[in-house]
């Protein structure tokens, strides 16, 4: 017998010895106990941390540090939890994305030459409902201007300036009549029910109040302005969103630059005229936030936010290049402001975050008024044609894509979208 | 050990995991008796085999080498506790011996304790190679699939090990009374 086999031997008999004993009583008990308060894991989760042998999983790789295996494993489920997380977090925005049911052009409102037209959505099949003189005929306003339609898209209003008195005429979508009364520059309530117009007195236009009235006409209330703010009938009654209130701007003189604006409130219960904000220097008129929580006004150069009850003003975020900022219009969810650059170029901001995405180049021909389509998507853009007073009307979805000219020809600031729910027509 | 136990306890059946472990339980000991030299931390590793092998039965998926695999845990379970109590002073217990009548009691006590002061010298991983070679007597292949290390690999940490041993049992001859543990 080898040396070796000999050891071999003494080895084997020397181990055999050394476990005949039996191991610490208890210990075996205290093992089970052990494995009684636990659950197996679930087969796809057994293969982590157990060794191979006899199990689905592969050869198990010898690391040269064995916790290292266990952080891989940890950092691999942090990922998947991370995963999990912004995965979620997405799929919310999707659907709060979403969550608003989506609107469609579903026509067109506008006024060339002193006449109305009602178009479809792409600017086909244009019908004449109101015929009338153009202002370079007139020397005055044309005879017919400034349509728009109701929110919910059920009925268009229009400006007739054939006479001194200033009428306000409101038609169906195929210009059967539903109402005509006195007023100036007028503007629907949210909820399409009422309109704000500057009113009549002694049968004359006066911007000494604004008449509320119902969708078929009728005279609800008229809120009275005081002197101080002359000169306001420049700017349409705005409402509150909450349809509680009339809103104005009051400008202050200034010497050179930008006057002095503050934004008010005229309750439509017959309350005390009450001012909103802070005063800024700015332009105006003053943008509510659909919640009704902040203004946005344009003040040359920048754009401020100003908490409507006046306890805070800020720039916007980001300003996306130099140049004039004008006519600041809240997306309907109060997330996002358009807001005009130098005239020419549109930009979508957040709100939040400041980030800017350019949407639309007018070509030097200047923007003159945007709207907003219910569901945030899409804006419509009245940009000039090149011609004095002249416009044509642009649709464009806000990430910039899809830009295509609706109406080729309109008077400067003379048309507006209809809007219409997804199905609905 | 029986297949149907093996899948019962894998489809989650506590009572047919305790039939399988209260079986192999002095196996499992043993293993962790020889590669550590110490019956706390043998106890501890042992308990952690088990508890290991509880918690991960649902990847078995072979039943015929659910020994083979038990076996496995517990020499991993043993190189852990071994980390783990690395620089402690160890306990060594001591082991009952029944020796024949007529043998030469102080020989054998004398060759035993040469045996255990050379395997104290070896490593962990040497100390496993030859726990599962001359105790468990698995070939190669399964030697291999136990320590989770290539075949070649068993052949050459066996060779070495048994080199070492046979170094240090020689090494002991010329310095009786001088002992020097490898830390686990």
């Amino acid at each position: 017998m080898s040396g070796r086999d000999e050891l071999d031997r003494r080895l084997a008999a020397w181990m055999t010895e050394t476990v005949s004993s039996s191991p610490p009583a208890g210990r075996f008990e205290q093992a089970m106990e052990a494995t009684a308060r636990r659950r197996p894991r679930p087969p796809w989760l057994a293969a982590f941390g157990s060794d191979w042998v006899g199990t689905t999983a592969p050869r198990r790789l010898e690391w040269a540090w064995p916790g290292l295996r266990r952080a891989l494993v940890a950092a691999a489920m942090v990922a998947l939890l991370a995963a999990a997380i912004v995965g979620a977090a997405m799929v919310g925005a999707y659907l709060l994305d979403h969550r608003r049911p989506a609107w469609r052009l579903g026509g067109l409102a506008y006024s060339v030459d002193g006449d109305i037209y009602v178009a479809s959505a792409d600017g086909g099949s244009p019908v004449l409902i109101a015929d009338g003189i153009p202002d370079s005929a007139s020397h005055s306003a044309p005879s017919y201007w400034d349509p728009q339609w109701s929110p919910d898209g059920r009925y268009l209003m229009y400006q007739d300036s054939n006479s001194i008195t200033q009428v306000v005429h409101v038609v169906d979508p195929q210009g059967r009549p539903v109402a005509s009364f006195p007023g100036w520059y007028s503007t629907w309530a949210s909820d399409s029910s009422r309109i704000a117009t500057w009113g009549e007195t002694d049968q004359k236009l006066s911007f000494g109040k604004v008449d509320v009235r119902a969708m078929d006409g009728r005279l609800l209330t008229s809120v009275l302005i005081p002197d101080t703010f002359s000169g306001s009938g420049d700017q349409r009654p705005g409402w509150l969103p909450d349809g509680s209130a009339i809103v104005l701007p009051r400008y202050t003189v200034a010497e050179a630059g930008p006057a002095g604006l503050q934004a008010w409130v005229f309750p439509i219960n017959g309350a005390a005229p009450r001012r909103l904000s802070v005063e800024v220097k700015g332009y105006g008129p003053p943008a509510f936030s659909p919640d009704g929580t902040r203004i946005a006004i344009d003040v040359g150069n920048d754009v401020f936010l100003i908490a409507a009850d006046g306890t805070e003003a800020q720039r916007l975020p980001t300003k996306p290049g130099a140049g004039l900022y004008t006519n600041p219009l809240w997306s309907p969810g109060g997330d996002r402001i358009a807001v005009t650059r130098s005239r020419e170029s549109i930009q979508v901001v957040d709100v939040k975050t400041g980030t800017a995405v350019p949407v639309h180049e007018s070509s030097g021909e200047g923007v003159r008024a945007l709207n907003w389509s219910p569901d945030g998507r899409t804006l419509l853009v009245i940009q000039g044609d090149g011609n004095p007073g002249g416009s044509s009307v642009w649709s464009v979805a806000v990430d910039g894509s899809g830009g295509h000219v609706v109406v080729k020809r309109a008077d400067a600031e003379g048309a507006d979208g209809r809007w219409v729910k997804e199905g609905a027509e | 050990m029986g297949r149907e136990l093996v899948e019962q306890a894998v489809a989650g059946d506590h009572d047919a995991f305790v039939s399988l472990a209260a079986v192999a339980y002095d196996r499992l000991h043993g293993i962790a008796r020889l590669i550590l030299r110490n019956e706390d931390a043998a106890s501890d590793a042992v308990q952690e085999a088990v508890t290991s092998a509880w918690l991960h039965i649902r990847a078995v998926r072979d039943p015929d080498r659910f020994d083979a695999w038990l076996n496995r845990l517990a020499v991993h379970a043993s190189y852990r506790e071994a980390r783990r109590r690395r620089g402690r002073v160890v306990e060594i217990g001591v082991a009952r011996v029944d020796v024949p009548d007529g043998w030469d009691a102080v020989g054998v006590v004398d060759a035993r304790d040469q045996l255990e002061r050379g395997f104290r010298r070896l490593n962990p991983q040497q100390r496993a190679v030859l726990v599962v070679h001359h105790y468990l007597e698995l070939s190669d292949a399964e030697a291999a699939a136990v320590l989770g290390i290539p075949i070649g690999t068993v052949k050459s940490r066996l060779n070495r090990a048994t080199i070492a041993l046979r170094a240090a049992i020689e090494a002991d001859d010329r310095t009786p009374g001088v002992t020097t543990e490898v830390p686990a």
